[in-house]
């Protein structure tokens, strides 16, 4: 397989988060947190076993008391966002189909699942589900056709509502260049800034092309692989799957920084020289 | 005889041009070896000219889309020594000019190889039979036969273009001859650059001899295809049908530009073929066009089209300011150009449009560039009149999202994105103009055929 990761980055999550137990963790609605998803690495291999007091993170600067960590605890929302324009045909659309199903043959029990696909019309095949039967159905069920609306596609689904405390992984993969979206890049990327998921995306074009979705996953904190062939898809989905899984979910109650606006993130390991990925920022008060 | 433009021979000539056909073993049209290939050629293409129905995939428009490069020269050539003869019928030398491409660097190396003319030769023997021709064709005809040979001939040309399509293989990189380099690409991505024959091209070729009756130019052999409607119908019937086919040869823009620098009409389809090359399509693939150095289709970066766009748009609204399309367009393009404000002035009056289609665009528009501006209010306004008019159409409903999203109004975001989602699934049951709206200027192609066939067909014989 030939892959390249183009973008490596941080992950933020803007949403309502309390902790009531470190080891079993649950959420609530209660006071305002910010949830800061971030995979940590030592020299490429996924380091596990750190607590709340390992991490350090500071929010514009201010350095903020972490109050959960939790680690491939929380069920796993994962809404696919797929191009199936007319470029997506024949031998790519197999692919295309074997990967997502591949994706569905991982999920845990209590992971759910959405189908939103997009060629110059965005069309939502199946919502947030854990009946993974469906949505492999309406996978199976697509037909190429058209234009691409990669734009319009990715805001769309980032607008999908999951109602649920759950981590939410937006999976995209588009092999075309943009043609057909209303939407511009920059005006999603911003409201990208307001969402709660961490989106990666796989893509088989040039890096003009990708430009979009290496800017999108990189302020939500994923990453961008690219692949030489679609026949690379199904190792790429996995290899995105397993990294989401390993991603240490960071809570704060974010002190000392004003209210609204935009919010520059650090996190770090304390005394350890390890990466940290995470999102670089969020848009608070929205 | 074997050419002819009088109505008794038609039946004759369609029937002689059947005769070409495989399994014919007959030479009909042939009067013995006294007649060469290439002047039994251009007999060939005289006769499938005036028995050509316009619009007709008919043998002639079969045989003449077989046809490959160095024979249409060659027949252009004879076909402008005809023109020359029915005009100078003493004439004895004939010249034949290759048309200037846009873009075309000349290096003057001298006085000589600055000059494109070129002298064509003919046996006698071909010269005598050219004459003869010349002769059958003013024989009893209208004045000016030469102006309707060249007229349906164009018809002919293009319609092998519209009806049989462009085939890989026919073209050499050699300049001489109606042909050039082709970038077939789709979805931004290059498929392949080759060489073709343009019937397109050849139709050009031909029509930049016409001089129409009306013509106050000086002198009464010099060609004035700008002063000929049935010309400015071809031009702008062609650039419709390129436009709406995205098969666009860019000399056909340009020419018809160069013919007719006062017609709003082709200042507006001239515009938008700039406005289109601004768009990603056009221009990713531009940026990364794999192919000899020498090959350069005159587009320009996105900010240069689009800055042609703006100066044809108002070219056009100066000599018809009602021209609500252009307005709406020139709108558009002002956005593109961070030109918010104006941009709004524009759209505003293009509220005035009756066609609702237009009405859509206009409020789409006005969305975006509110929305620019920091308006929420009105930009909500002018999405939900959009979506209003076209129920299935996604893109004012994303327009919606997105303005509630940038207010903070998760919930109004939502709403609408879910209102999208709920539009018919099935392609046939949903439409939104945004989709084609780089084409939909080239919506009144059919109308703008017929006529130009109807034209055809008026012509004298």
């Amino acid at each position: 397989m030939t892959m390249k990761l183009v973008a490596v980055s941080a992950a933020v999550l803007l949403g309502s988060v309390v902790a009531q137990s470190a080891q079993q963790p649950t959420f609530s609605a209660k006071r305002e947190s910010v949830r800061v998803d971030a995979l940590v690495t030592d020299r490429g291999k996924v380091v596990t076993g750190l607590g709340a007091g390992d991490f350090e993170v500071r929010d514009n600067g201010v350095l903020q008391t972490v109050d959960l960590v939790s680690f491939q605890q929380i069920p796993l929302n994962v809404f696919l966002a797929f191009d199936v324009s007319a470029s997506v045909s024949g031998e790519r659309l197999k692919h295309l189909q074997t990967a997502g199903h591949t994706v569905l043959d991982r999920l845990a029990t209590e992971d759910r699942t959405a189908l939103l696909t997009f060629s110059h019309a965005v069309l939502l095949r199946e919502g947030l589900t854990g009946a993974t039967a469906r949505v492999r159905e309406a996978l199976t069920d697509v037909q190429p056709l058209g234009d691409t609306a990669l734009v319009d596609g990715a805001y769309a689904t980032l607008m999908l509502d999951p109602q649920d405390g759950g981590r939410n992984l937006l999976l995209v993969f588009s092999d075309g260049l943009d043609t057909a979206s209303w939407l511009t890049p920059e005006r999603v990327l911003d409201s990208a800034k307001r969402s709660d998921f961490v989106v990666y995306g796989v893509s088989s074009r040039g890096p003009e092309d990708s430009k979009f979705l290496e800017d999108l996953t990189e302020l939500t904190g994923g990453a961008t692989l690219k692949i030489e062939s679609t026949k690379d898809l199904s190792a790429a989905f996995l290899k995105i799957l397993d990294e989401f899984r390993q991603r240490y979910l960071i809570s704060y109650s974010p002190a000392g920084v004003a209210p609204g606006g935009w919010h520059r993130l650090e996190v770090r390991v304390k005394g350890r020289r390890v990466t940290v990925k995470s999102r670089a920022g969020y848009q608070a008060g929205a | 005889m074997r050419v002819s433009v009088k109505r008794n021979s038609v039946v004759l000539v369609v029937g002689l041009v059947l005769a070409l056909s495989p399994g014919a073993n007959a030479q009909p049209f042939s009067e013995g070896d006294e007649v060469s290939p290439r002047i039994r050629r251009l007999e060939r293409w005289l006769d499938a000219t005036a028995a050509h129905r316009p619009g007709a995939l008919d043998d002639g428009v079969r045989l003449i889309g077989s046809w490959n490069q160095e024979e249409l020269w060659t027949v252009w050539a004879d076909v402008l020594a005809i023109v020359s003869l029915l005009r100078e019928p003493d004439v004895s030398i004939f010249y034949v000019s290759e048309p200037a491409r846009p873009g075309q660097v000349t290096r003057q190396i001298s006085p000589v190889a600055t000059n494109r003319s070129r002298q064509v030769l003919y046996a006698v023997g071909e010269l005598r039979r050219l004459r003869a021709i010349a002769k059958q064709l003013s024989a009893g005809a209208s004045p000016g036969p030469e102006n309707g040979i060249l007229k349906r001939g164009a018809m002919l040309h293009a319609d092998v273009e519209m009806l049989v399509g462009r085939r890989a293989g026919q073209g050499s990189p050699d300049r001489r001859g109606p042909a050039g380099a082709t970038l077939f690409f789709d979805d931004g991505q290059q498929l392949g650059l080759t060489n073709t024959v343009s019937h397109w091209n050849m139709g050009r070729r031909l029509l930049e001899s016409v001089r129409p009756a009306e013509s106050k130019t000086p002198f009464k052999t010099r060609p004035d295809p700008g002063a000929d409607p049935t010309v400015r119908q071809w031009y702008l019937a062609g650039c419709a049908f390129m436009l709406r086919t995205r098969f666009i040869e860019i000399d056909q823009f340009s020419r018809a530009l160069e013919l007719f620098p006062n017609d709003p009409d082709v200042l507006f389809i001239v515009a938008s073929v700039h406005e289109y090359f601004a768009g990603v399509r056009t221009q990713s693939v531009m940026r990364s066009m794999k192919g000899p150095r020498d090959v350069n289709f005159d587009i320009r970066e996105e900010g240069a089209e689009l800055r042609l766009a703006e100066q044809l748009y108002k070219r056009a609204l100066d000599r018809n300011s009602r021209f609500i399309e252009a307005r709406i367009r020139l709108g558009r393009v002002l956005g593109l150009r961070g030109r918010h404000e104006e941009a709004v002035a524009q759209l505003r009056q293009g509220q005035k449009a009756d066609e609702p289609l237009l009405q859509f665009y206009t409020h789409l528009f006005l969305g975006g560039e509110f929305e620019a501006l920091g308006n929420g209010a009105e930009a909500r306004q002018s999405y939900e009149r959009a979506a209003a008019l076209v129920p299935t159409a996604q893109s004012p409903l994303l327009g919606l999202s997105r303005v509630a999203d940038q207010a903070g109004d998760k919930a109004a975001a939502r709403e609408a994105v879910t209102r999208l989602l709920q539009i018919p699934f099935h392609d046939e049951e949903r439409a939104d103009p945004w989709w084609s709206y780089e084409i939909v200027q080239a919506r009144g192609v059919d109308g703008l055929l017929n006529d130009l066939r109807q034209r055809i067909v008026a012509l004298p014989k």
